[in-house]
């Protein structure tokens, strides 16, 4: 009696165990629709999207009743997650091969890491055909791999070309907006001004996660340079060199801001303490006006304004990655309903609306010029000039470069290290990697 | 004969839980570490030792050991020195409620998550807004320093943090250890007109060697497995010039940055044994062989 009942006890530890570590279930996401994963019980399709807690929830909603009106028998459940849950999520999901989303609302340069596993479903050939014709050269870059496409863009993501620029300091100083490269710096320098290590005004506070990287690529792009050779990152060079040591001479020798931006010294980014008054020209994407206005409470070309920023060489020319895009699961049971849900989201009218809403700059050149965007985003005027000078990154792991340009730069301003030793470190960090 | 399988069927959860959430997870380490392991792709080769040679030619690797080595001395020295300090103090006091409200507001740091806690001190360490800076200048009238940005002052800061978040623990463990004390001794020694110091150091001091060695021990574990405010506080580039970086931060980014859970896997290991190391020769020095 005893040894059964000693067995029974253990058995229910073990099976106690093992409850505990099953179940099922997405808690803690935002969830929109109903139904189970590749179908109800009248026969219906239902597809998932998975994309993470955004502002553009509402405009992705308007799209789902827009498609599951005009196709009655398929409905799409969207599912959305915090962004570092929504990351891990993906990542999990798509490298197991099952489970998962139907479709994906990922960012670009994750792509780069799936696409070569055959987790993706690849783009339809004619789809394809009529995205490359539209498309700006770098929003699909990083959905390419080995002469396939497997996802496709829903933005424009640009880090370079615009800066915001304080209106009340500009006038006050008597100044107006640069021209040039050389007459940026110029008022930038001589308008800085510090205390010890605080800053009373940053005159054009650059070192930040994006901005110092992208900076520097336009640089030597626009001087008629190029950073890869090949498959392999060659910063060594003469324009590679010359134009670091001038963003280092920017902070050491003029004083014009310091590396706060990039050193987790202070919790407010560069865009953030000019929203608060204490910089004269910030570079950064234009999602940041948005902010701006609705954070801040401060007033669009009153407060600030957002305009085009100088070329540092002859030619308009910059690097940019693959911004926010859809990818359909090659594990999805309903990749052909799938891949019609994002041809109806990539429809001109409802791209467009969809751009509107979510700030976001159009990735396809039939409508980054249409009127009625210039008048929702009038500050993207300075922009959608410049989009065909935009040249893809590079297929690799866009934060590692970014981290690794960061670090380096700080290590020169801190330290004695030559420009041209950092960057040859660089060089060889980088291809090692 | 019996109750050897009533002891047997009652382990066996506990030796599946400690197999599968201990043992394997290890030995899933030492093998991964042995391959180019990303899990990314569809095949990974067997390297052998060539993840555990790159260590040594690994500069971050070297900086990030030197960082944890530097960080987990220093701050469970301190650590130790202040807490002796304090627990001395609080165990002098005459009224038990008072002893009790002192263990109780230095454990209150201990309660609270580190990732929050950690957050809030990265706002006080802000060099134009922050709380510590404006203190500095407004009353004591030095210049604002930029603590998370200047590589010297980078593990300073986080070292303070540490200390002030973790002390709680052990200020309770010594205190309970010198509750432990007989008086006896203490009243001989007064009767000798023994003054506070060397009753400290000749009384207190060996016979809290049990409670020092367990404390010892638990806080240079705990001390060499810390992340979160490295995390929070150096950022994810382990702050400038990777001053605060440490060996744990450095296996978080090497396997979910990089994806190179091989290379991660091996810092790991290298990890683990310094841990056995350092706690070998801690238990061996601090050895007691004495009870009272």
């Amino acid at each position: 009696m005893k040894k059964i009942l000693s067995i029974t006890l253990a058995a229910l530890l073990v099976m106690s165990l093992f409850a505990g570590c099953g179940g099922s279930g997405s808690g803690g996401g935002d969830t929109q629709g109903g139904g189970a994963q590749g179908g109800d019980a009248q026969g219906d399709i239902t597809l998932t999207l998975w994309s993470h807690i955004e502002f553009w929830n509402d405009a992705q909603d308007k799209i789902i009743q827009e498609f599951e009106a005009a196709n009655p028998g398929i409905k799409v459940k969207r599912e959305s997650f915090p962004y570092d849950d929504f990351e891990s999520k993906t990542q999990t999901s798509l490298l197991s091969k099952s489970g998962g989303a139907d479709i994906y609302n990922l960012w670009g340069g994750w792509a780069v890491d799936f696409a070569s596993t055959g987790a993706f479903s690849p783009v339809p050939d004619d789809f394809v055909a009529e995205l490359k014709a539209d498309s700006y050269e770098p929003v699909l870059g990083a959905f390419e791999y080995e002469g396939n496409y497997y996802g496709v863009p829903l933005e424009f993501n640009i880090e370079y070309g615009g800066m915001l620029v304080s209106i009340p300091k500009f006038d006050e100083l008597g100044l107006s907006y640069p021209k040039t490269w050389d007459e940026m710096i110029r008022i930038a320098r001589e308008n800085s001004e510090s205390r010890g290590v605080n800053f009373e005004l940053r005159g054009f506070d650059f070192p930040a996660w994006d901005a110092l990287t992208y900076i520097w690529l336009s640089m030597i792009l626009s001087s008629g340079g190029q950073y890869m050779d090949g498959d392999k990152f060659n910063f060594s060079t003469p324009i590679g060199i010359e134009t670091m040591q001038k963003l280092v001479d920017y902070v050491k020798v003029d004083h014009m801001t310091n590396t706060e931006g990039i050193t987790n010294a202070e919790e407010l980014e560069p865009y953030h303490k000019f929203f608060l008054g204490e910089s004269l020209m910030v570079p950064r994407g234009p999602w940041v006006v948005p902010e701006g206005i609705d954070d801040f409470g401060l007033e669009y070309g009153v407060d600030f304004d957002y305009v085009a920023m100088p070329f540092y060489g002859s030619q308009k020319l910059f690097a940019a990655e693959t911004g926010w895009g859809l990818a359909v699961n090659a594990s999805s049971a309903n990749q052909e309903a799938a891949w019609k849900f994002v041809e109806f989201w990539l429809e001109k009218d409802r791209l467009l609306d969809y751009n509107i809403s979510c700030g976001m700059v159009p990735p396809v050149k039939t409508i980054s010029h249409d009127p009625d965007l210039l008048a929702a985003m009038p500050y993207l005027a300075p922009l959608v000039d410049i989009l065909d000078g935009g040249r893809f990154i590079g297929y690799f792991n866009t934060d590692i470069l970014k981290e690794a340009v960061g670090d380096m730069y700080v290590n020169i301003i801190n330290s004695d290290i030559s420009v041209a030793d950092a960057v040859k470190e660089l060089d060889d960090t980088l291809n090692e990697e | 004969m019996k109750s050897k399988w009533f002891v047997r069927a009652v382990l066996l959860p506990a030796v599946i839980l400690f197999a599968t959430f201990m043992v394997f997870p290890i030995v899933s380490g030492l093998v991964i570490a042995m391959f180019d392991y990303n899990p990314l792709r569809s095949e990974n080769s067997f390297i052998g030792l060539s993840n555990f040679i790159k260590l040594f030619h690994d500069a971050t690797f070297i900086k990030s050991l030197k960082n944890t080595l530097t960080f987990v001395f220093v701050t469970v020295a301190l650590n130790i020195t202040v807490c002796l300090f304090l627990s001395t103090l609080i165990s002098s006091l005459r009224w038990g409620r008072l002893r009790s409200l002192f263990r109780v507001l230095f454990f209150m740091p201990c309660v609270a998550p580190l990732v929050a806690s950690s957050t809030v001190w990265r706002g006080l360490y802000s060099p134009k807004y922050g709380l510590i800076n404006n203190f500095m200048e407004s009353v004591l009238h030095i210049p604002a320093i930029n603590w998370l940005g200047t590589p010297a002052f980078v593990m300073p800061a986080i070292i303070l943090f540490t200390l002030w978040a973790d002390m709680g623990y052990n200020i309770i463990l010594f205190s309970a250890g010198m509750d432990g004390i007989p008086s006896d001794f203490y009243e001989a020694a007064e009767m000798d007109g023994t003054n506070a110091i060397k009753k400290f150091f000749f009384i207190t001091l060996p016979l809290l060697g049990r409670t020092m060695s367990f404390v010892v021990a638990m806080t240079l574990i705990s001390h060499f497995q810390m992340f979160a405010q490295f995390q929070v506080l150096a950022g994810r580039t382990g702050g400038p010039n990777q001053a605060g970086n440490v060996l744990t931060y450095y296996i978080y980014k090497t396997a979910f940055q990089a994806k190179d859970m091989g290379y991660a896997s091996a810092i790991a290991i290298a990890l683990f044994v310094i841990i056995m190391i350092v706690t070998l020769i801690q238990q061996r020095a601090s050895r007691v062989d004495w009870g009272y």
